[in-house]
This record gives C-alpha cells, structure tokens and sequence, in this order.
C-alpha cells in the first residue's frame, strides 16, 4: 500500500488510488471541471495541477495514480500560480454574464474564481460570441460559457452509449453540441445540464425565472416510475421550479422525466376546488359540502342494495392505499378496488436483485417484453452500462426496443403481439424441444434463437420481466428461469404498485380492471371513484370505459385537471401532486421510501387519505385520528412487513385481437410515460400528438414515406395520424404512440395493447 | 406667582414674532438633501429598454426582505439588452426599511433611489404598500 503525504498529512493508499481521491480522503480540497465520480477520468481541465516534490512538472490530480514516499502540495506557490493562470484562460472567452446566467450560484467556475483566482482580466480581447441554440424545450446551449471539461461528451459516450452530442473543430475553437439536431431531447439529457460546471447547458423550463439561492429544496422520491430515484425538489412560494438529482444513488443518473416531467405541478388548468354536479354543470362547492355529498350518494346506493368500486391510480402513495382501502374495505363494504389501471392484469412479485448494483453486477441480461428506457429508465441506463463497458451481453425479446437494442447481442424483434411465443420457443430451445413451429409469424428467426440460448446458458444471466408480459408470460418467464437456476425480477407500471399491493389495494376476488368497467355496464357496480387518473387516457379500452362511465349511478373523480374522465363525474374533488404531500412509496425493488412534503397544499387540494379520511367521517365511521401523514406511516411500516398472497390470474386475459393488415403495438413514447406528462408543457412541445411508426424496408414497401400523414383504421374508426420511419420497429409491424387525452387513441383498442390496424395514405 | 407664568408667556409671545420653522405641507415642502434615499425607481437605458436583468442581488441582499423577483425571458431583446427581465419586480413598501442596499446591489445601476419621500397610501391596510414594477417605472415630480 503506498504511503503518501498531501499537504503535511500522511495516508496509505490502495494502490491505483489517483492524488484527486487520495486528497478526497484527506479531506484536501483540489479544484476540479472535468473530473466528475461517476465518469472516467479524462485529465482535460488542468483545473487539478499539483505539485509532488522532485517532480519536474505539475502533475494532473484526477488521472496521476500514487506511487510509494510521494509527497504532494496541493497549495504551493507553483500551484496556485498555475491555478491563477488557468482560470485566467477560461475567462478570456468566457462572458461576464453572471448576473443573466441561470448557474451562477451553483457554478463551479465562479466558486474557483472567488476562491483560487485572482481579480484580473489582462486580455482585453473581443471574446468568442457564438448564437445561444435553443436545442428544443428541454436545454439552451450556450457555447460562449463553455470551458470544455467535456463531461457532457463522456456522459453521452459513457451512459448513453453514444448521441450526436460531440466535440468538434479543434484548439481554441473547440466547440462542443449536437452536430445535425435542432431538438435534443434524448431521454437522459437532464444529466447533461446537471453535469455541466458552468452555464453553458441550462434548463430551458428554468430559464431566467429565479435565482437558485430562492429556493428551498427538499428531498422527496420522483413520481414517474417505481425506480423511485431520489429528486430535491426546488420550491419557491407555492411553486415547483427546479428539480436536482444530489445522490449517487440508486443511480448517479436520473432521466428527463424525473428531471423535468414536474411542470403539471403548476399548471394554470389546474382545479384546485370542489366540484359538484348540477344538471349540466359543475358548480364549485366547498370541501365540507363535497365530502358530505359524496358519503351522502355512496351511503345512499349502499344502502339500495349497488355496489361501489375504487380505481385508484398506481402513482400515489402508501398512505393514501392504506387509508382509501380501508374505507372501502371497512366503510363501504366493497370488494372491487383496483390500482392497475394501465390495463395490466398482474401483481407484483418479490425481485431477484435488491438494488441497481445487483443489476450492474450481473453477466448477462435477458429483457423480455418492455421497453426499458421508456418504463424504466435508469434501469436501462445500469443494464447498457455493464453492455457498453463489454462485461456483460444482452439478450433482448422485446417488440421496438427504442434505447437497449444498440446494446444487444442477440435482439429478437417479434411483430406485436408475439413476445410470448418467442419466449415459449426459446423456452423449447433450452428445453431441447422442436420450436420452429412456435415461431411462424414472428419475425424471429431461428439462428438469433439459438444463439441467444446458448448465451444464456454460457453466463449466469439477470432475467428482466416487463411490464408488458401477461400472467401467462410469467410462468413462461419463471420456467425459462428455473432451467437457468434464476428468479425473474418482474417490473411493474406506475411508480407504486408494489406498495399498493402490499397495502392491499386489489380485489379479493381476484378482479381486473376490465372486469370492474365490465360490472358498471352490467349495473351491478354503481357507484364509481376514480382517482389522480384520466381512464380515456391510460385504460387500453376507451369504449368500454366510455359506457362504463356513463351507465354509472354516481362517479367521484379526485384529480388535478379536468380531463374526459371528470367530464362524467358527479363530484370532482382537488388532488394534490407529489410535492404537496409526504408518504410513502415502495420502489422495484420492494424497499420503502419516504416522500417529503415541499409546500402546502394548493387552496382545496387533499390527497387521498385525506379524502378517505373525511369520507369516513361524513360517513359517520371515521377510520381513526390522524392528522398528518405521518400519523399513518407507523401503519404503513406494519403493513409492509407482511407477506401478502396475491390471487391467481391466470385465464384472465383474451387475446389481443390482431385481424386487419398490420400487426401494432400501442407504446408510450418516452416523454409521454409517467405521471400527467399530459400537462408538462415541455414534454407536450416534444410530442405533440400521436404517431405511427414503421420500419423503414417495410414502409418503402407499403409504398409510404417518412413524415407522410396516413390513415389508421380500426374497426371502421379512422385515426389521421403521422407516419415516421424507425429503424427498431419490426418488419411487417408498427408502433403507435399512446398516452395522449387528448386524442382518443384507447378507442381503437379492446383491453390489451395490440390491436391490427389498417394503414392508408390521407388523401391531401 | 405670577412672576413664573409671565416668564413662561414671555417664551411663548416670543416665538410669535420670530419666523415660523414649520412649513404648510403639502403646499410647500422642504428642500431635501441630495443624496436622500426616498422611493426606488427602475431605469430603462437609452433605448427605453429595462435596465433590470433579474440577477436578484438586491433581492438577496435587502435586509428587511422587501423585494420580490421573478425573471423571464426576452429572447428577441425588445425589452432588455441582455434577454432577461424582471418579469414580476415588487417592493413592499411596509417593509422596506430605506437603507439602500439594493442600490448598491445592482450591477446594473437600474435601480435608484430618489428624494421622493411622498408615499402615503389612501385608507386602512397596507395593501397599496405593496408597489409593482409598472408603479416603480413611473416617473414622478421632476424626475
């Protein structure tokens, strides 16, 4: 172990430690722009000159391993001379904008100036001026503040596996940015912005609305999917501005919808009053006058002999599972609850890996039926990380993988609809039974098969189950992992359904979604409480929700916005978003995490348990006293500790109905997953309506071209939609966007996500 | 007993007859000193451009907490030289505590004070304390 002294202190080292870590340990400061923990270290800056003793040069503390008996100064006179100089450097291009530049306050380079340089400015030059790129409604790149540390480039290179993001021309000129993008809008670009020391890539949501040293910022758990990254929420009175990823963990990586899918939180369409129902209107009450009217209505039809049902969505928190199942459980007296509303007819199961590093660690990686990036995307960002680094090989059989196939080794690419039979084939395959027949009709061909097979059975691979995966796909996945010797990790959608599972929020019996919507046609169900999610929106079956819906004696929406599914409501009542209360959330990896409250309530909003609460009370049973959330957390923590049986599925699924020409899977595009994405502004200027897309050979062959508006029909239903052409789609299959409430695009569907469509050219 | 009364009156038919140091306010009023600090003003440059450029320095450094201030931006540089302006600029006047420190603030020199001390407000509360950016860009008296 080598010994080394910094700065006077002495400290043994293990060997390979470089002088920037050595001196982290030591608690010696050395300022660096392009060093950065969690990326490789590239000693561009120079920012991290050192001296060692009997060393002729200064020597650069990120990449200079120690060696034995070294005695390094961080504080000479050498090297603060060398610091001066260089911060001189990069001031010599570099604007003197601070009091316009959304970093100042957190930025590095203005820290070292105060710090390390000196108050002179010798050239006196016109300096660089390159045009601000507004690079869509995600980023502003400003080259002219650019240090050229580089980190956005390696994260690209590094993470992502590679963008158009780069560095070009050369010396002084050196510019960094996409090369042929207007619009860079890659999934992971909040890192970009987080990783840059300087100003030069700002958020444009944030742009020039406060100062960063306004802001109060408070630790709570994203809401967008059940990776649960951990976010510092920035408020500043009453509003969500500016969120931050601090912690390396679970991941030092967060994705755009973490970083930048919060703006629903201020939306100006926002409802934050009661709502109540008045012949053709809807009239603003106040809170007490809307609970007393809801327990009235449901007291009323349970008394009349009608059943009342719960859909709640799979985004909120334990607490508000605990409290709502308990008043229709005990209160109520209702068996049909349901939290899966994205049409999935799953529970969750205990996981393989217990956190992201497991993930990393493993071998090989075998990813069935989801596309990673778009559910779950740090996720796919630790999958592609042991891909990319070349330690691992990936195994994908899933229908347009957008992020992970650049990764793959062997990428199975089945037409909508057919992940499942490729996994029973490769299930045959493993078992050394025939399995050509099993793969007619799906694209797949028979070498990719084996070889994935046989790679499977070469390393010790993850088993990664989708979302998308019926029950049935389960024990497929279950009986491929147990000739393997593994337990799958099986994901979920919404970013709580493990902890609404476990606070019981599903029907004993066993129901779905679809079969609760199927009573409320037939009248057994009729009264209805939807929560914090718009059903035309995210339920696969538009129809059926639409009669649904308005055969109903009586529907109570609690929600944000006034989207279709309050259009047939009796009484709305105001939801909070995620920043307005606490609780808690159980992540992928079934591990509890606290949710902090970052601001009050806006006006009338109540969560959930809140409702719930208050129901009870006008109901004249009230649940218990509780006065904050965390009144109830205690009953939370007891909850999770249970082992709780979820009832068989199996045979609960039709088949998808895929008559018509062209098999299609109906997907979320990424900045349309997630929680109200429909209401961040940004996201909406990203994707703004729904589209079709093709693989290229395939559209040329249909005779159509990329960006042409077509026609997709389905059951006689005519959707004008734009047609795009991209390379992972499958051949003889199409993707179409979902996610929109905008746009009746569940119309078209029948309670899975694929459906045949018929593709026509629109006449112009 | 009559002597100390009389000397008091003395003093009091004294000052009849010697000049007045109060003034009829509000029809006329008392030089003031230059460099008084009075309410605040934002200054547009010579194009009749804001001046202001939301760094938020005089928010973050007045000690009463009077200021509030919201940016945006300007992005075809109408409004401000620089792209960014004061979207909401408000100064409670119920706080401010005159001590000038936002005027020392500004990088900018767009905020200053003036020798206008004539902030009296119409009836109870004190919500017509509260100025906005429009009141702040007035111009008043001689200015």
């Amino acid at each position: 172990m080598p010994k080394v002294v910094i700065d006077g202190i002495e400290i043994e080292v293990p060997p390979g430690t470089t002088i920037l870590n050595a001196a982290q340990r030591v608690g010696v400061e050395i300022p660096v722009f392009c060093y950065h923990p969690y990326l490789k270290p590239a000693g561009i800056c120079r920012m991290c000159l050192v001296e060692v003793e009997g060393m002729p040069r200064l020597l650069p503390a990120c990449i200079t391993e120690v060696q034995d008996g070294w005695e390094i100064y961080t504080n000479s006179d050498r090297v603060k001379d060398a610091r001066e100089w260089l911060l001189e450097f990069v001031l010599v291009n570099h604007p003197l904008e601070c009091p316009i530049c959304d970093e100042a306050g957190e930025c590095e380079l203005q820290n070292f100036v105060f710090k390390f340089g000196e108050p002179r400015k010798r050239l006196y030059d016109e300096p660089f001026k390159y045009p601000t790129r507004y690079l869509g409604p995600l980023i502003v790149h400003q080259m002219n503040r650019c240090v050229l540390c580089r980190r956005c480039v390696r994260f690209s290179d590094e993470a992502m596996g590679g963008t158009d993001w780069g560095v070009y021309e050369r010396g002084y000129r050196t510019i960094v940015g996409p090369y042929e993008r207007d619009v860079f809008a890659q999934k992971y670009t909040f890192n970009m912005e987080a990783l840059c020391p300087v100003g030069a890539i700002t958020s444009n949501i944030y742009r020039y609305k406060t100062r960063i040293w306004k802001l109060d910022f408070t630790n709570s758990v994203c809401a967008h999917c059940e990776v649960g990254c951990w976010l510092d929420l920035g408020e500043r009175d009453g509003q969500l501005l500016k969120v931050l990823h601090r912690r390396g963990y679970p991941s030092p990586w967060i994705c755009d919808k973490g970083g930048y899918g919060f703006e629903y939180v201020n939306h100006s369409e926002r409802i934050t009053v009661p709502l109540r129902r008045e012949g053709n209107r809807l009239r603003g009450v106040t809170t007490d006058e809307a609970l007393e009217f809801v327990a009235g209505r449901l007291k009323g039809l349970v008394e009349s002999g009608g059943k009342v049902a719960a859909l709640v969505s799979p985004h909120l928190t334990c607490e508000d599972y605990l409290l709502m199942g308990s008043f229709m459980k005990e209160v109520v007296g209702s068996d049909y609850l349901d939290y899966r509303l994205y049409g999935g007819n799953t529970y969750p199961e205990r996981p393989a890996v217990d956190s992201l590093e497991g993930v990393e660690k493993a071998e090989a990686y075998l990813v069935v039926g989801e596309d990673l990036s778009v559910h779950h995307p740090v996720l796919a960002l630790s999958v592609a990380k042991g891909c990319k680094e070349g330690r691992a090989s990936l195994y994908l059989i899933v229908t347009g993988d957008s992020f992970l196939f650049k990764f793959a080794a062997e990428h199975a690419n089945p037409l909508p609809g057919k992940e499942e039979k490729v996994l029973e084939a490769l299930a045959s395959v493993l078992g050394g039974k025939d399995y050509a027949s099993l793969l007619e009709g799906t694209e797949v061909s028979e070498d990719t098969l084996k070889a994935m097979a046989q790679g499977l059975q070469e390393k010790k691979p993850l088993i990664i189950g989708g979302s998308r995966l019926t029950p049935e796909g389960r024990v497929l996945l279950k009986g491929v992992g147990e000739r393997l010797g593994i337990t799958p990790l099986f994901l979920d959608w919404g970013s709580n359904s493990k902890g609404a599972f476990q606070m019981g929020f599903w029907s004993p019996g066993g129901e779905s979604v679809e079969d609760i919507l199927n009573k409320c046609v037939s009248g057994e169900i009729k009264g209805l409480f939807v929560s914090s999610m718009d059903l035309f929106r995210d339920y696969p079956n538009g129809t059926l929700v639409k009669e649904a819906l308005s055969n109903l004696d009586f529907l109570v929406v609690h929600d944000m916005f006034f989207t279709e599914t309050v259009a047939y409501s009796d009484c709305y009542l105001p939801a909070t978003s995620f920043a307005e209360d606490g609780g808690t959330v159980v992540n992928m990896f079934w591990e509890a995490k606290k949710r902090n409250r970052a601001f009050k309530p806006k006006d009338e909003s109540m969560p959930l348990w809140q409702v719930a609460l208050g129901l009870s009370r006008k109901w004249g049973r009230p649940l218990g006293d509780f006065g904050t959330v965390e009144d109830v957390t205690p009953l939370v923590r007891e909850r999770l500790s249970q082992v709780v049986e979820a009832p068989s599925t199996l045979g609960g699924v039709k088949a998808a109905h895929l008559k018509g020409d062209i098999p299609a899977l109906f997907e979320y595009p990424f900045y349309r997953a997630g929680m109200r994405t429909d209401f961040c502004n940004a996201f909406v200027q990203l994707v703004p309506e729904p589209y079709v897309t093709l693989n290229p050979e395939y559209g040329d062959e249909l005779g159509f071209k990329n960006g042409d508006i077509v026609i997709m029909e389905v059951d006689g239903n005519q959707f004008r939609m734009k047609l795009f052409f991209r390379d992972e789609v499958p051949r003889g299959g199409a993707i179409v966007s979902r996610g929109f409430s905008d746009f009746p695009i569940t119309r078209a569907l029948k309670g899975l996500w694929y459906r045949g469509i018929e593709l026509r050219a629109a006449k112009e | 007993m009559v002597g100390p009364l009389l000397k008091g009156l003395r003093v009091t038919f004294g000052h009849l007859f010697k000049p007045a140091i109060t003034v009829k306010y509000p029809y006329e009023k008392r030089p003031v000193a230059e460099r008084y600090r009075g309410r605040h003003v934002l200054k547009l440059d010579e194009d009749g451009r804001e001046k202001c450029c939301a760094c938020g320095l005089c928010e973050a450094v007045c000690p009463a907490g009077a200021i509030t201030l919201y940016g945006a931006e300007d992005p075809e540089f109408k409004r401000s030289d620089v792209g960014k302006i004061a979207e909401v600029y408000e100064i409670d006047y119920s706080r401010c505590i005159f001590c000038g420190y936002c005027v020392d603030a500004c990088p900018r020199g767009a905020i200053i004070m003036t020798t206008d001390y004539e902030l009296t407000v119409p009836g109870p509360g004190r919500g017509h304390l509260y100025k906005d950016k429009n009141w702040l860009f007035e111009k008043r008296g001689g200015e």
